[in-house]
């Protein structure tokens, strides 16, 4: 079946659905923080760091450090767009959307409910990522891992908003088995050949990178970390956008047309 | 009042016309929707409940008109639906997916909305498995979490599509008794193919075929139609458009009835054959 009603309803500003957008918002979180990809990842997590302490016993500090960076900064960020895309097709997969069509809660309430939601594992995240931060305050600087600035500390929850918002927009424009994957592997290819271009516009520009400067084979010199956090910012923004276009086109274009300037004017203002 | 006010209702896919000219007026109380297979009423209903848009045709719902974007708000605000396959998101319990659903109506305050989920778990009859999860459940039982979901606020107006798929007898009657309630003070309207829960439940009858209505009226009218044209024979009657051999052995025949036959009293699976199993049915006006 086809054409069914679409939803135009910019017009109607309504108390009751924002608080709907919020309680929808609250089960969402609850449904991606405990999604098993999410679970078996920080078993996985806790095996590596367990079995890792129980090795090192001389910098066990170092390896709680790394182990929180190195999953919460990249592992968990990357697999994060399966569980806010699997929310985001829950009701087209289970054949519930028509039950979801006759009730007061449009589509784009839902978008907004996920998107608001992947703010819950984004918060989980960072929050780690600060505790290795404040791990590393009294220790000399490592060598052989890269340094945790503060832009890459604000730049976690963005790693996890746009990934989610990736994930919505994907299931809203391309609503087919399989698309997550393709996106999330679309993604790491991306993300892995730009650090093999020695390219700094390459890096740079990469969606999603916390850290640009990864190593020092590849290390970039004179970028400003602000604007690159301005520029992840913006691929967010975008990718919520685009989300939110299919089911609200006018508001979001107007909304977008500016986003995407700022993003273009960050991720050259952000360049060496 | 009138719940539903619709007037040559039209909705076609591609070259099907699906829904071709229906006409309805639903008032408060339960109305049953009756047609063969393919004669538009799923579609019907789910142009009633905002799901679908029609190509022509005029309706108001609840007083409001349902193209209008704020006008469906407050229809869906007032509105209960079960369509004819609900899905379930795995992984939902019983309670959870319920309450995903107030959600989505508007049940923003956490308290009033688990309160709610729980009366309407204990209408269905389901509060004992709430913390089971939805996939581990019979058809019957996720029928009725289906029909749980629709009941959520109770609505002025319930639309449901073969609600009763997948029921057991038991669960047929407590659906009658409790649908029965429903229909009390408010508009319940519902497709089904089995006659008998229509001649319980039902005030007035609405019987569809190849997308238009064809008749309205009680199931006692439904049955009058029919008047004169049920009678019984030792032997299967060459004349008859459908016979069946009943209990006492004889033949039960309808269609139109030779000089002579003994006339029998009809029924309303009498009547509703015959307006929608024989030629000329379209006639036939209340």
């Amino acid at each position: 079946m086809t054409a069914v009603i679409v939803e135009t309803q910019s017009a109607i500003h309504d108390y009751p659905r924002i608080r709907s957008v919020l309680a929808l918002s609250r089960v969402e979180a609850r449904r991606m923080v405990v999604h098993p990809a999410y679970l078996v990842a920080a078993v996985y997590v806790v095996t590596i760091m367990g079995s890792d302490l129980f090795q090192a016993t001389d910098n066990n500090r170092k390896t709680v450090i790394e182990t929180i960076e190195m999953f919460a900064l990249f592992l968990f960020a990357m697999i994060s767009i399966i569980p806010a895309s699997l929310v985001a097709t829950s009701a087209r997969r289970a054949g519930a959307e028509e039950t979801l069509s006759a009730v007061p809660a449009t589509p784009r309430m839902r978008t907004a409910a996920i998107l608001l939601g992947a703010c819950a594992p984004a918060a989980i995240a960072t929050l780690a990522v600060l505790i290795s931060y404040v791990l590393r305050q009294d220790l000399p600087p490592f060598t052989d891992i890269p340094e945790l600035t503060g832009a890459a500390v604000a730049s976690t929850p963005l790693l996890y908003l746009g990934a989610a918002a990736l994930a919505c927009a994907a299931a809203r424009w391309l609503p087919w088995p399989g698309v997550p994957i393709v996106v999330l592997v679309g993604l790491v290819i991306w993300v892995a050949n730009t650090h093999t271009s020695h390219s700094a516009a390459a890096v740079l520009t990469a969606p999603w990178l916390a850290y640009p400067d990864m190593d020092d084979a590849n290390h970039i010199a004179g970028y400003s970390g602000l604007w690159h956090l301005g520029y992840l910012l913006g691929l967010t923004l975008l990718a919520a956008t685009a989300a939110l276009w299919r089911d609200d086109a006018r508001r979001m274009t107007a909304i977008g047309i500016p986003i995407g300037l700022f993003t273009a004017l960050a991720g050259w203002a952000q360049l060496p | 009042m009138t719940t539903i006010e619709a007037i040559g209702l039209v909705r076609r896919f591609h070259r099907t016309t699906a829904v071709d000219g229906a006409t309805l007026n639903i008032t408060a109380g339960v109305t049953g929707l009756l047609g063969p297979n393919g004669a538009g009423k799923t579609t019907t209903l789910r142009i009633l409940a905002t799901v679908l848009a029609r190509d022509s045709g005029s309706l108001r719902m609840l007083g409001r008109d349902p193209s209008n974007p704020a006008d469906r708000l407050e229809i869906r605000r007032r509105l209960g639906y079960l369509p004819q396959d609900p899905g379930y998101q795995r992984g939902f319990t019983v309670f959870e997916f319920v309450d995903y659903i107030a959600i989505l109506k508007e049940w923003t305050v956490r308290r009033a909305r688990h309160d709610e989920v729980r009366r309407v778990l204990d209408m269905v009859g389901l509060s004992d498995v709430r913390d089971t999860k939805i996939r581990k459940l019979s058809g019957g039982m996720r029928r009725r979490v289906g029909l749980a979901q629709a009941l959520i606020g109770d609505p002025e107006l319930l639309i449901l599509d073969e609600p009763t798929v997948g029921f057991d007898p038991q669960q047929r009657l407590r659906f009658r008794d409790m649908i029965s309630q429903a229909g009390e003070g408010r508009t319940v309207l519902l497709s089904t193919h089995l006659t008998d829960d229509v001649a319980a439940i039902c005030g007035r009858i609405v019987v569809i075929t190849a997308g238009r209505t064809v008749f309205t009226g009680t199931p006692s009218e439904v049955a009058a139609t029919a008047a004169g044209r049920v009678w019984s024979s030792a032997d299967r009657d060459p004349a008859a458009d459908v016979a069946w051999r009943t209990e006492d052995g004889r033949f039960r025949n309808l269609g139109t009835a030779p000089d002579g036959a003994h006339l029998l009293t009809p029924t309303l699976d009498d009547g509703y054959m015959l307006l929608v199993g024989t030629p000329g049915a379209d006639e036939v006006a209340a």
